[in-house]
């Protein structure tokens, strides 16, 4: 594809130069952005739920200890049934996450609770996990559809089995830890338990799948956290079952089995790396327009001058010689613009000089055009007149002679109306006349004409009368100066032959010679005014010839060729009617 | 009297009867779907009956939270100077759910059975109730009686018809009144919800699962244990209220441990309510020093005022050195009276008196009250927002059987005043007396809440009356920002 504008090629400079580079640096930038603040939030989510992790094991094994601290003071201390029960009822009231703590002898018998009523716990000999010696038994849901746990330790009195302290362990109070794991507005934390219990739900909209006995086993990323054989926090992105795009991230309790996942909308968990890119965007864009517009106005005021030379140029070419360009720069773009208005300057000089040249060339050929028009009557006048003078004239050649005379005066008088009228044409005159005549009678005053040429004049007459609305004197003008221009093309020895016919209901008159011929390229321009082919004469010939055939409803053709001649074909709306055929004669 | 009869009475408050409503309910318009938390079936079915009564029989007139009265079906009332008779003028165009319209006569009726049950020993004031033309009856009074006009609150239901009333609310099968459709003839006008469907659940917890799962619109009542579970839901709206629930130890002044008033009073000093209500109640109660519902309008919050003084509890024990330095206090099996009575039991412990706490079920405190025999029971009354309510309770006639001079004095001093002074000064002389020869350990009113979803667009509370089913008829499906919010 060719770019033929050079604002288009200049920015395709401007694009490749600078905005490309900044676009794809604005690309980069932003991805590394968002790969750098993804990871940081993966980072630290997954610290969140590693703290989590550790604080919610330590909340349970405190409690543990706590119990375990409890059966210390109740183990070998002598306290009577009474102080033991109060013991449990203040243990209870201190602390909220047990809801029960109940002693049972060696025989599963109560032997006292912090309930008033009957005991609901019992000891939960099939426990699997035990927390520095205190068993603990797996989650269940208690009649509030809470999830508890039951911790149990054994009594000893002088080193033989004493009975169990068991206590009901509310994991509700430790929802009240997980509710304040928050990440963002919506991020959330979750514990599960080993078997994929929900035992609790940071978020409050879901604490009731808590209560459904919601399992997680399906739960990918609680899955992919139970796979790991290390305790590492793991993350992955998924969509959760409201169909919510969710980072989450899993750190496992190990000495519990539980896992603790933390989950946060990825909308939200990488608004901030959005909202960079976003503004890094916004930065890119405000640079790419800064530069764009600095490019365009830049390139304005590069290209405008160029534009502006190139109208002026257009100007000068389409003839505006008064054209200049206004290129008002201190750099090469002004020295170009004062060069082409300098540059205008001297065409405008040489055009008129040019056009001195032409009026004094046209003065030349008018001049020259008034010695060939006027020569040849003042030339027949002179004639006459010495002849006129001669006394052996016989009476009937001096009339003849005075008859010429007085023939050129009217021509010459005509010839000077013919001049006024270039000015100030005059109108013709319409009578009805025989072309045959007409011709017949110049042809016969141009013979002496040929003579002198040596220039054979044959005229062919079409039978006629041929009849026409004419001026007589002004298609005698016609007829003479296209014999004269015949006489004067053709080499001695040559014809000009003059011929008349009927064609059709026209009449036409031929004059052709067997001159020189005029050069094609010129053919088109021989009836303006002032063009001639010939070395004198002012060129008004074929230009008036023209008007006056036109001003007579007929028309003027030339067919020519170098070295064979010219003819020249004039036609004229033929008269038959007879009172014209009897004006004629 | 019972326990059994003063929750009957209060919560309930109405008789039951029959139903006869239209059948059809218009299907475009909402159902809202609400859960009950009752762990025993007797409680949830007295829970039921008391949701459709609320809904479907309504009051003569109405107590607002200052203690005075609104009125309801009555439009006005008039008292002469004498003030031996009570002149009420019924509101026109009401219709029972039959369609059968609500007459003086009616209202007579109802007044009559009702006023025995809701005046209590002040029922004697109360000469002759009668219809003097079709909208008005005549209350005729043997001398003034203040109480009677806080009787007024009286449910007027269709004779013959359990839980055919003229709310805007009817129930189809009165036997199970779990399902209740728009009285579109109300004379309020037509209820935007269409029907009403009550679930009664094991527990509270259950019925939030459900509520949080969209199975449900509402909870009926979540206690202080729930309170927080619910708190954040951006799904649910909470709107908290000061039931006319009490909070109290009944001490027995006819016990041995108990007929000292020093004891007493200094078992009051040793008690710390704030404590109470913040362990106990996990911040969601009022606290209480006597029978007055604090936001009454008599009600004088500062001189009566007994603060916890543990110093002065000891000197009080110090100075009646009373012989008997435990007493045995009854709860019924519920978590809360359970862990409230441990609090009060460890706070006791502080000035050298032991609590024994022991379980018994409702009947055996009904019995308890009623033979005399008991030290103490920890228990829930009714006692506001009326005096006549703590007047019923802790007159020597009332239900708990209680034999105080003192109390009975300012009792019947509100009983029979002749004028807004003296049942201001009366009043006062029960809150003080409350203190001088307590009768019992008052410790808090409760405090519940209503969970409602957020797809009800809740219109607020109407003034004085700060529950938000009192504009329930209006609740209406949320549309865009118009959503309900927490009060």
């Amino acid at each position: 594809m060719t770019i033929r504008h050079i604002s288009t090629r200049f920015a395709l400079l401007l694009g490749a130069a600078a905005v490309l580079p900044l676009v794809a640096y604005g690309v980069v930038s932003i991805l590394s952005l968002q790969r750098g603040t993804r990871e940081s939030v993966i980072n630290g989510n997954q610290n969140v739920a590693v703290r989590a992790a550790e604080e919610i094991r330590r909340y349970v094994v405190t409690n543990a200890e706590l119990l375990k601290a409890l059966s210390a003071d109740l183990e070998d201390t002598g306290l009577d049934r009474r102080q033991q029960d109060q013991i449990l009822k203040n243990y209870v009231l201190q602390f909220r996450e047990f809801r029960e703590i109940t002693l049972f002898d060696e025989h599963g018998a109560m032997i006292a609770s912090s309930r008033v009523g009957k005991p609901r716990v019992v000891v939960p000999k099939d426990a699997q996990l035990t927390i520095n010696g205190v068993l603990m038994s797996p989650i269940r849901m208690d009649e509030d559809l809470l999830p508890t746990s039951v911790f149990a330790i054994r009594l000893t009195h002088l080193n033989a089995p004493a009975g169990w302290l068991a206590g009901e362990f509310s994991l509700e109070e430790m929802w009240r830890m997980v509710d304040q794991i928050r990440i963002g507005g919506h991020g959330y934390a979750m514990v599960v338990a080993p078997g994929g219990e929900l035992i609790a739900h940071g978020d409050p909209d879901k604490k009731a799948l808590v209560a459904q006995t919601r399992t997680m086993s399906g739960h990918q990323l609680f899955a992919a956290a139970r796979a790991r054989a290390d305790a590492e926090p793991v993350s992955q992105e998924y969509t959760d079952e409201d169909g919510h795009n969710q980072l989450g991230v899993a750190a496992r309790i190990a000495q519990l089995g539980w896992t603790v996942i933390v989950e946060q909308p990825t909308r939200e968990a990488y608004a901030s790396a959005t909202a960079l890119a976003r503004q890094l965007g916004v930065a890119i864009t405000g640079a790419l327009i800064v530069m764009i517009t600095v490019g365009y106005f830049f390139g304005r005021s590069f290209i405008d001058p160029i534009l502006t030379l190139q109208r002026g140029t257009h100007d000068i070419a389409a003839g505006q010689l008064d054209a200049r360009v206004s290129i008002r720069r201190d750099d090469e773009l002004g020295d170009l613009g004062q060069a082409f208005n300098t540059m205008a300057d001297r065409l405008v000089k040489l055009q008129e000089e040019v056009k001195r040249q032409e009026r004094q060339a046209m003065f030349g050929r008018v001049a020259a055009g008034l010695v060939h028009d006027l020569s040849h009557p003042i030339q027949n006048i002179g004639n006459s007149t010495r002849l006129l003078m001669r006394d052996d004239l016989d009476t009937e050649s001096r009339a003849q002679f005075r008859l010429t005379i007085e023939r050129e005066l009217q021509t010459l008088k005509r010839f000077m109306d013919d001049l006024r009228h270039v000015v100030k044409p005059k109108p013709i005159e319409r009578f009805a006349m025989d072309v045959n005549g007409a011709v017949a009678e110049i042809a016969e005053s141009m013979r002496g004409e040929g003579d002198r040429n040596a220039v054979t004049l044959e005229t062919a007459f079409g039978p006629g009368p041929l009849v026409i609305d004419g001026d007589r004197f002004a298609l005698g003008r016609v007829f003479r100066n296209l014999i004269v221009n015949g006489i004067q093309a053709t080499e001695p020895g040559g014809l000009v032959t003059i011929t008349t016919r009927r064609a059709g209901d026209q009449v036409e008159i031929q004059v052709a010679d067997t001159g020189s011929g005029i050069p094609s390229e010129r053919l088109s321009a021989i009836f303006d005014d002032f063009v001639t082919t010939k070395r004198r004469g002012l060129g008004l010939g074929l230009a008036i010839s023209k008007r006056i055939v036109e001003q007579l409803n007929g028309t003027i053709d030339v067919q020519s060729e170098v070295g064979r001649g010219t003819a020249f074909t004039l036609r004229f709306p033929a008269r038959d009617d007879r009172s014209a055929q009897a004006a004629a004669s | 009297m019972t326990m059994a009869a003063v929750a009957l009475v209060t919560a309930c408050s109405s008789t039951c009867r029959q139903s006869s409503g239209s059948p059809g309910t218009d299907a475009a318009r909402p159902t809202l779907r609400i859960g009950t938390g009752f762990a025993e079936k007797a409680s949830a079915t007295e829970g039921l009956r008391t949701v459709a009564n609320i809904q479907t029989i309504e009051n003569l007139a109405r107590v607002t939270i200052d203690g005075r009265l609104q009125p309801w079906l009555a439009h006005d009332w008039s008292v002469p100077a004498d003030g031996r008779s009570v002149s009420v003028n019924l509101v026109s165009g009401v219709k029972f759910h039959d369609g059968s319209p609500l007459t003086a006569d009616i209202v007579a009726d109802a007044v009559r059975a009702s006023l025995p049950t809701t005046m209590g020993p002040a029922f004697s004031d109360v000469e002759s109730v009668s219809a003097t033309s079709e909208r008005q009856i005549v209350i005729r009074l043997r001398r003034r009686s203040p109480f009677l006009l806080e009787a007024l609150e009286v449910p007027v239901p269709k004779p013959g018809s359990a839980l055919v009333g003229t709310g805007p609310f009817k129930v189809d099968n009165p036997q199970s009144p779990t399902e209740m459709r728009a009285n579109d003839d109300y004379y309020l006008g037509k209820p935007t919800i269409g029907r009403i469907v009550v679930t009664s659940y094991p527990s509270v917890r259950a019925a939030w699962a459900e509520m949080l799962r969209g199975q449900l619109d509402m909870l009926w009542e979540v206690g202080a244990d729930a309170f927080e579970s619910l708190g954040a839901s951006s799904k649910v709206s909470t709107f908290t209220f000061v039931r006319r629930y009490q909070y109290g130890v009944v001490m027995n002044n006819q016990s041995d441990v108990f007929r000292s008033k020093a004891f007493r009073q200094a078992l009051n000093y040793a008690v710390d309510r704030e404590a109470v209500v913040r362990d106990g109640l996990n911040g969601h109660g009022v606290v209480s020093n006597s029978p007055v519902w604090p936001y009454h309008y008599a009600f004088k919050p500062g001189p009566a005022h007994a603060g916890y003084d543990v110093a002065r509890a000891g000197q009080l024990l110090e100075e009646g050195r009373p012989a008997i330095r435990h007493f045995t206090c009854l709860i019924r099996p519920d978590a809360t009276l359970e862990r409230l009575a441990l609090i009060v039991k460890q706070q006791l412990q502080q000035v050298g008196i032991e609590m024994t706490i022991e379980e018994a079920p409702i009947d055996r405190q009904v019995a308890a009250f009623k033979s005399g025999r008991f030290e103490a029971i920890l228990t829930t009354m009714i006692s506001g927002p009326t005096l006549l309510r703590a007047y019923q309770l802790w007159h020597s006639k009332g239900y708990l059987n209680y034999h105080s001079p003192a109390i009975d004095a300012s009792l019947d001093e509100i009983r029979y005043a002749e004028s807004d002074a003296a049942y201001l000064a009366g009043v006062s002389h029960l809150q003080q007396t409350a203190i001088d020869d307590p009768p019992a350990i008052f410790l808090a009113w409760d405090e519940r809440a209503r969970a409602i979803s957020k797809t009800f667009d809740v219109p607020p509370a109407e003034p004085g009356r700060p529950d938000i089913l009192s504009t329930l008829r209006q609740w209406k499906p949320a549309s865009g920002a118009a959503q309900a919010s927490r009060n």
